[in-house]
């Protein structure tokens, strides 16, 4: 058990390296884009992706938690919140960057530059929450209830914003024909980069509750000291 | 609206600068959050050796 | 999930209608909540209307820019009255009696209605002020109204929902917009956009889209938080 996992790391940082070089070496840069920057897909588009991800995540043990009330998911739904807010802003810096090269301006209200930051704005909002909450079950509830109400809300955005502006944004991966258009080369590098960075993000995520639930036992153990 | 097919002739070195920028940003954010679960273990052991010695 | 029973208790709608009643009538008593509502909605169309005007805009751009202060002035105002509902009733130590005396559904249900009755008292008196203050015209007046209609009841329905949970938190006052922003974007930027075309195309059609994607809101926001409501209001 504990070799598949060391054997899975080890893959997963030669990937990365291997990735990263593909995606400076091997894939061409694309036409229509300012000369090397369509490069910046390669890492841009997975963070975005993990950011939606870890909001899933967070909503999918949000939802068990209010279900089985066990404290491990809320730990889990608060660690996959954290993660995502890590993401959020990751996506929104280099996104940030690839517009200035590509448009020559940092931010110009693209209906997915606004999308990720009302994530970002989420993802604030019920952190804040969890800080203004002492007691842990409470906390746990009212957290799993806001996170649950954001997430049937927040998709709204998608498509309340388009009606306001219209998108510069790429059709990176699948455009308005439901097609996928990449060479080859680019295909295989996006696709490899969007799933190191998946595994990336689930190995991040299972060190956050296991650090979680040593700080959990450790305080109880500490409390029974005290009490002793 | 954006065609991604591989272009033939660019300038070598074009915007390679913003990709490298964005690369080195990524890992620093991924290290930063490595940093704070370091910290948080750390914080909750010295919590409990420091009041378990008295 | 859900705390209501059906035999034992009066009806949904009946105790809904109870629980309105007795916030109508307290509020009537001290007029608190409607009366810093007001007064805060009026400020905001004075100093928008001073700072704005409807002589310093040019005419092309006047609807987007009166489409978006009217909509700031009514979630601004939202945002100072509408977590009173619940959070009085923690700080007045009467959610205990409350939690007792009816289903949390029906708590849900009559502090959503109270909610509304407030916001369309504010939208009666802000609406008519923001259309005169700055010469606005709305070219469809239909499309104008049912934006109104639909954009308040997502606000009322994601405004109490959120209230209930930040009357339990610490720093309720500063908590409340933080955590409604985020769920009240979608339908204000719907909003704003809808307001717009109504001020511009003569024909409702025009605003279908938004009109759905409105309606679509408010229907998933009730449902959601009114499920959700009941784990948080026990808690």
């Amino acid at each position: 058990m504990g070799n598949v996992r060391l054997l899975l790391q080890w893959f997963l940082g030669l990937a990365m390296v291997v990735i990263i070089l593909g995606a400076f070496l091997w894939a061409r840069p694309a036409a229509s884009f300012v000369g090397q920057s369509s490069r910046i897909v390669f890492f841009h588009v997975p963070q975005a992706w993990v950011a939606f991800l870890a909001f899933l995540v967070a909503a999918i043990h949000s939802g068990l938690y209010l279900k089985h009330r066990r404290i491990e998911n809320d730990e889990a739904a608060a660690g996959a919140a954290r993660l995502g807010i890590v993401f959020c802003v990751l996506a929104t810096v280099t996104g940030s960057i690839f517009a200035k090269v590509m448009w020559n301006s940092y931010w110009n209200w693209d209906p997915r530059e606004t999308s990720i930051v009302l994530l970002l704005l989420v993802y604030g909002a019920y952190l804040g929450l969890r800080g203004a909450i002492e007691e842990p079950e409470r906390k746990a509830t009212l957290s799993a209830a806001y996170a649950l109400a954001a997430f049937v809300t927040v998709p709204f955005l998608m498509f309340a914003v388009p009606r306001l502006y219209s998108s510069l944004h790429p059709d990176t991966v699948i455009n308005a024909r439901g097609k996928v258009e990449m060479s080859t080369d680019i295909r295989v590098v996006f696709f490899s980069s969007t799933a190191a960075f998946t595994a990336l993000f689930f190995w991040l995520f299972s060190l956050d509750r296991k650090v979680s639930r040593i700080v959990r036992e450790a305080s109880l153990r500490h409390e029974q000291e005290l009490a002793a | 609206m954006t065609d991604l097919a591989p272009a033939a002739n660019v300038p070598a070195y074009g915007a390679l600068f913003y990709v490298a920028a964005v690369n080195i940003i990524i890992w620093a954010g991924i290290f930063l959050y490595l940093v704070y679960l370091d910290r948080k273990v750390r914080d909750a052991s010295r919590h409990l050796s420091s009041e378990g010695k008295p | 999930m859900s705390a209501v029973s059906p035999v034992s208790r009066p009806g949904l709608f009946t105790s809904s209608l109870a629980v309105l009643q007795k916030d109508l009538r307290s509020e009537w008593r001290t007029r608190i909540a409607v009366s810093a509502l007001l007064l805060f909605a009026f400020a905001v169309l004075i100093l928008v209307g001073y700072a704005v005007g409807p002589a310093n805009i040019s005419k092309e751009d006047r609807p987007v820019v009166h489409s978006v202060l009217l909509w700031i002035v009514i979630f601004f105002s939202a945002m100072t009255g509408l977590s009173r509902v619940f959070v009085h009733e923690e700080e007045s130590g009467t959610a205990a009696a409350l939690r007792l005396s009816a289903p949390s559904a029906a708590v849900y249900l009559g502090k959503l209605l109270a909610n509304l009755a407030l916001l369309t008292l504010v939208l009666v008196f802000v609406v008519p002020l923001f259309l005169a203050l700055m010469s606005f015209s709305v070219a469809c007046w239909p499309l104008f109204l049912l934006i109104l209609l639909l954009g308040s009841v997502g606000l009322a329905a994601a405004s109490t929902f959120t209230a209930a949970i930040v009357s339990k938190a610490a720093a309720k006052g500063a908590m409340f917009p933080v955590l409604a922003i985020p769920l009240l974007l979608p339908p204000l930027v719907a909003a704003v956009a809808g307001t717009r075309i109504a001020a511009t195309e003569s024909e409702i059609s025009a605003g279908l889209d938004i009109l759905q994607l409105l309606l679509a809101y408010d229907g998933v926001v009730t449902t959601a938080t009114f499920l959700l409501f009941d784990a948080v209001f026990r808690e």
